[in-house]
C-alpha cells in the first residue's frame, strides 16, 4: 500500500507517496535525494543514519517513511548555512576527525544533539553520547578532540 | 560487474524490494479503533511501537505482516504516570530515553531506569520502547530482569477484555510470548515498593556501550517484608526470578551466587559459551550485593 505523507527536511517542506515499507532512510536518499545520511548497517547497529526527528536523534533506517509523516526532520544537508560550516563541521575539519567520511554526517548530528543536551560534556560523556556510531578509520580520538573543542569554545564564548 | 553488484545488493538492502514486503500502514488514535484494527488484522498484523526491533525483524523477512499498527497515534498508551499510592503505569509507547530521565523511578525502582539506560545506544531508546523490550522476548533485553524483581505486570487488552500476568507468565521462551494475536501490551504497572526497598541492576557485555548483554540480573531488597531476590537475564529461554528471602539476615553473596549459577540454563553461543555466562552469572550476583552493602 503507498501513502501521501508530508515532512519538512531542513526547513523545507516535501509531499511524497510512498509504500508503507519504505523506512524514513529510503525516503531521505531514494525518494528525496537528501544522499548525505548514510547507509551502514540498515539495522540499528552503525548510527550511519542518524537524523534529528521532531528534536531527537533517530537511525532513519528504524523508521518507517510513512512515521514521518507530519515530522520535522534535520539531516546533515541542514548543518552549514550557505557556504558558512558549522561550528562542528570545522572543528572535525581542523582535528581530521574524518577519514573516509561515511560515518562524518551521522556523527556531526550525533555531536550537535549531544551538545544541545550537555552543552559542556566531559569526555566520558562525549565516549557516551557517540557510542552507537561506529567509525572504522578514525579511533574515534580525533572526533572525541573535534567534539571537546566545539563544546569549550561555546562555553568560553558564553557571557 | 562490480557496479551492478553493488547496485543490486543496495536495492536489496532495503526492505521494499523483496516479495511480499506489501503491507498497509494504521495509526488508530483511540483504543477502541487500536484493538478493532488488531481484530480485523489477525496473525496478519503486527504491532509497531518504537520500531527498534519489529524493522529489524521486516528487514530480515523474518515476519510479513499484511498490516503494522502503529501504537503512537493512541494519546493513553503515551503516558508515564506516578499514581498516589507510589505504584507507576508504563504505557506501551513510553520509551527506554524517558524512563531514565524520570527523575522520580529512583530508590526502589532504581535498577529499571538504570538497566533502560543500558538498552542499545541514545538514538536507539529514543525510540525503544519498554513494552517493545518486553514484547519482543529476547532473553537478553535488559529491562526485563528489573521489571521481574519489582513485581511488574503486563496489562493486555482485546476489545472486550484485560488480563494483567507477571513478567515470567508473559514470557514463554525464546521469542515467544502468551499474547494472543488480538491482544496488545497496553500498560506494564510496577506495584508500589515498601519504604527502604532498593534495587540495582547489573549487565555484563563484551564492549562498553552498544552491545547485548551475555548476562544481566537485577536485585531487590525489601527491609519491610524481608523479601531479597535476583532475576537474571541472557541465560535461560525465559527470565529467571530466585527468591533468596532466607539469605535476608545472612546476605551470603557466595550462596546467593551459588543458587542463581544453579538455577540458569545458558546456552554457547557467538556471543560467549554457557560456562563463561554461568561463572558471570556468579560474579554479577556478587557484585549486586556488593551494591546493596555499599
Amino acid at each position: 500500500m503507498e501513502y501521501d505523507i508530508e515532512v519538512t527536511v531542513n526547513d523545507v517542506r516535501y509531499k511524497a507517496r510512498i509504500p508503507a515499507s519504505f523506512t524514513l532512510l529510503q525516503l531521505l536518499r531514494d525518494v528525496l535525494h537528501l544522499t548525505g545520511t548514510k547507509e551502514g548497517c540498515g539495522i540499528g547497529e552503525c548510527g550511519a543514519c542518524s537524523v534529528v526527528f521532531n528534536g531527537e536523534l533517530v537511525n532513519a533506517c528504524l523508521v518507517l517513511g510513512v512515521e514521518a509523516n507530519g515530522a520535522t526532520l534535520r539531516t546533515i544537508e541542514g548543518e552549514a548555512k550557505g557556504e558558512q560550516l558549522s561550528d562542528l563541521q570545522r572543528s572535525f575539519i581542523k582535528h581530521h576527525a574524518a577519514q573516509c567520511g561515511f560515518c562524518t554526517p551521522a556523527m556531526i548530528l550525533t555531536a550537535g544533539d549531544l551538545l544541545r543536551r550537555i552543552p559542556t560534556p566531559t569526555d566520558e560523556q562525549i565516549i557516551e553520547g557517540i557510542a552507537g556510531n561506529l567509525c572504522r578509520c578514525t579511533g574515534y580520538e580525533a572526533i572525541v578532540d573535534a567534539i571537546r573543542e566545539v563544546a569549550r569554545d561555546a562555553k568560553g564564548g558564553a557571557k | 560487474m562490480v557496479s551492478s553488484l553493488a547496485r543490486s545488493w543496495y536495492e536489496a538492502s532495503f526492505l521494499s524490494h523483496g516479495a511480499n514486503m506489501n503491507f498497509a500502514y494504521e495509526k488508530p488514535t483511540t483504543a477502541q479503533a487500536l484493538s478493532r484494527l488488531l481484530e480485523q488484522g489477525g496473525a496478519g498484523a503486527s504491532l509497531l511501537a518504537g520500531g527498534t526491533d519489529l524493522l529489524v525483524q521486516l528487514r530480515g523477512r523474518l515476519i510479513e505482516p499484511k498490516l503494522v499498527i502503529d501504537l503512537k497515534g493512541v494519546e493513553e498508551l503515551s503516558r508515564l504516570d506516578h499514581h498516589d499510592d507510589g505504584s507507576v503505569t508504563i504505557g506501551a509507547t513510553v520509551t527506554a530515553n524517558r524512563v531514565i530521565d524520570d527523575k522520580r523511578l529512583s530508590g526502589a525502582m532504581a535498577a529499571l531506569p538504570h538497566a533502560c539506560s543500558h538498552i542499545a545506544a541514545f538514538a536507539i531508546r529514543n525510540r525503544a520502547t519498554i513494552a517493545g523490550n518486553i514484547a519482543n522476548a529476547s532473553p537478553c533485553a535488559d529491562s526485563v530482569p528489573p521489571l521481574c524483581v519489582l513485581d511488574a505486570e503486563v496489562e493486555l487488552r482485546t476489545t472486550t477484555a484485560t488480563r494483567r500476568l507477571s513478567l515470567p507468565a508473559f514470557i514463554r521462551g525464546v521469542r515467544a510470548t502468551v499474547r494472543a494475536k488480538n491482544e496488545y501490551i497496553a500498560a506494564i504497572h510496577v506495584p508500589a515498593q515498601p519504604k527502604g526497598t532498593r534495587s540495582f541492576f547489573r549487565k555484563h557485555q563484551r564492549v562498553r556501550g552498544h552491545d547485548l548483554a551475555l548476562a544481566n540480573a537485577a536485585l531487590l531488597h525489601d527491609p519491610e517484608r524481608k523479601r531479597l531476590r535476583v532475576a537474571i537475564g541472557s541465560c535461560s529461554p525465559a527470565p529467571v526470578v530466585v527468591v533468596l528471602d532466607d539469605l535476608f539476615e545472612s546476605l551470603d553473596a557466595q550462596e546467593a551466587a551459588r543458587r542463581c549459577m544453579a538455577a540458569i540454563i545458558p546456552i554457547s553461543d557467538v556471543r560467549a559459551s554457557a560456562e563463561y555466562r554461568t561463572d558471570m552469572t556468579g560474579v554479577l550476583v556478587r557484585r549486586l550485593f556488593d551494591d546493596l552493602k555499599a
